[in-house]
C-alpha cells in the first residue's frame, strides 16, 4: 500500500478527511440534521426494525436501526456509555433520546465533529473530546458500555484500540462493536478481545442488511452533501457507500463482512505484553486504514497547513 | 391560516416530489402515501424558513408522520412568533 506516513501521520490525514467532510456538510441545508456518517442497516424479508419507533421525518433511519441492532437487548438505562469514534454524535444522541443512559462520553479524532457534538448535545450528561482511539483520555474502569460503530477500520493499530476498550470498561461492562472487517480477521479480533478479559456474547454477520441500506439510500444521501466539484465525485461516492465505490465493492466481495460483535468484560486481566495480533493481521489492518484515508480524501479541499 | 398553510405545504411537496398537488391532503402520510423521506421533509421545512420566516427546530420534525401534522406545527410556530 502506498502512503509513506507513520501512524500519527495516518491518523492526522484521517482527521483532516472528517474535518473536511464537516466543512462540506456545513455548506449544506441539511447540516444540523446530519448526525450520522455510517452505512446503516435495513431489515430484510419479514424482519421488522427493532428499537423505538421513529417518525417518518426522522433522518437517517437506517443509521438509527444500525445502532439499535448493535445494542440489541443490552441494558442501557442508568448506565454510562463511552463511544469511541462517535463522529457527529448520532448514536449517543439516540441513546440519550430513547434509552436513558446516565451519562455519555464521545470521542473522535475530528475536531469539527466534536464541535458539532458540543453544539447539538449541550448539557452536563454529555461530554465530548478529540480522541485518538488508541489512547483514550479516560481513566480505567469508567464505562458500563463502550460503543464502536463503523470506525475501527480506520485505525492503523486496532489492537491498541482493543486494549483501550478493555481498560476503560468496568468488569460486567459491555463492548458493543460493529464494523466492516476482513473475514479472516474476525476470529483473531475475537481472540484478542478474549485475551483482554472480554467474553463474546453475540456475533452476527449483517453484511446483507448494510448493503441493502446502501442500495436503498446512498444516492439520496449524496444529495444531502450538496453540489460538489466533479473532482470530489469519487470521494463522495465512498462516503455514502454507493454502488460503484470501492467501499461498496468491499462490502459485497465476500472477503469482508460487516459484523456485529458484543462482548461482556468478565475479568480484569493484566494486559498481555506480547502482540495479540500476528504480523500478517497487523499489516492487513494497516492496509485497510491506509485505504480508508485514500478513499475518503476530498480533493477540492486543500490539505491542512502544517 | 391553516388552509393557507395547507395549500402552501402541498405546493412545496408537489415541487419537491414532482407530483400533482391535488394528490396531497392533510391525511397524506409522508412515507406510505407520498413516498417522501426525511430529505424531502427537510427541504420543505427549509423553504418554510426561507419563504415564510418560520423556524422549526430539528427535533420537532422527527415525530411527524403526516402533512397535517406539519401544517399544524408550522401554524403553531407562526402563531408563537407573533406572525
Amino acid at each position: 500500500m502506498g502512503l509513506d506516513v507513520d501512524d500519527a501521520g495516518l491518523k492526522a490525514l484521517q482527521a483532516d478527511n472528517f474535518d473536511n467532510l464537516n466543512e462540506v456538510v456545513a455548506d449544506s441545508p441539511f447540516d444540523r440534521h446530519m448526525r450520522f456518517f455510517n452505512f446503516g442497516y435495513r431489515p430484510l424479508g419479514d424482519d421488522q426494525p427493532i428499537g423505538p419507533r421513529l417518525g417518518a421525518g426522522f433522518p437517517n433511519q437506517d443509521s438509527a436501526q444500525l445502532l439499535f441492532q448493535v445494542v440489541g437487548d443490552t441494558p442501557v438505562e442508568g448506565r454510562s456509555v463511552v463511544e469511541i469514534g462517535c463522529g457527529r454524535g448520532g448514536n449517543l444522541w439516540l441513546l440519550q433520546r430513547y434509552l436513558g443512559p446516565s451519562q455519555v462520553f464521545g470521542g473522535d479524532i475530528a475536531y469539527r465533529s466534536m464541535a458539532f457534538c458540543r453544539r447539538s448535545m449541550p448539557g452536563p450528561d454529555a461530554q465530548f473530546a478529540v480522541t485518538d482511539a488508541e489512547r483514550v483520555p479516560l481513566g480505567a474502569a469508567v464505562a458500563d458500555i463502550v460503543l464502536s460503530v463503523e470506525t475501527s477500520c480506520t485505525y492503523p493499530r486496532i489492537e491498541s484500540f482493543f486494549r483501550e476498550v478493555a481498560r476503560v470498561l468496568k468488569v460486567g461492562g459491555d463492548f458493543l462493536y460493529t464494523d466492516l472487517m476482513q473475514v479472516r480477521l474476525v476470529q483473531p479480533f475475537i481472540d484478542a478481545l478474549t485475551a483482554l478479559g472480554l467474553e463474546l456474547v453475540h456475533q452476527r454477520d449483517i453484511t446483507p442488511n448494510v448493503s441493502a441500506s446502501r442500495d436503498a439510500r446512498a444516492a439520496r444521501q449524496k444529495l444531502a452533501y450538496g453540489d460538489r466539484p466533479s473532482d470530489d465525485d469519487a470521494a463522495m461516492l465512498e462516503y455514502v457507500g454507493e454502488s460503484g465505490s470501492r467501499l461498496y465493492e468491499l462490502l459485497t466481495n465476500q472477503r469482508y463482512a460487516y459484523t456485529i460483535l458484543r462482548f461482556r468484560k468478565v475479568a480484569d486481566v493484566a494486559p498481555p505484553e506480547h502482540d495479540l495480533l500476528d504480523a500478517q493481521a497487523q499489516d492487513a489492518v494497516r492496509d485497510l486504514a491506509e485505504l480508508a484515508v485514500e478513499l475518503l480524501t476530498i480533493p477540492s479541499i486543500p490539505p491542512a497547513a502544517g | 391560516m391553516s388552509d393557507n398553510t395547507l395549500t402552501w405545504v402541498c405546493q412545496r411537496f408537489a415541487e419537491v416530489l414532482e407530483i400533482d398537488p391535488a394528490e396531497i391532503t392533510r391525511e397524506s402520510r409522508f412515507a406510505d402515501d407520498l413516498d417522501a423521506d426525511s430529505i424531502d421533509l427537510i427541504e420543505v421545512v427549509n423553504k418554510a424558513e426561507q419563504e415564510r420566516g418560520i423556524a422549526i427546530a430539528e427535533e420537532q420534525l422527527y415525530d411527524l408522520e403526516t402533512v397535517g401534522e406539519l401544517v399544524d406545527l408550522l401554524d403553531s410556530q407562526a402563531a408563537s412568533s407573533g406572525d
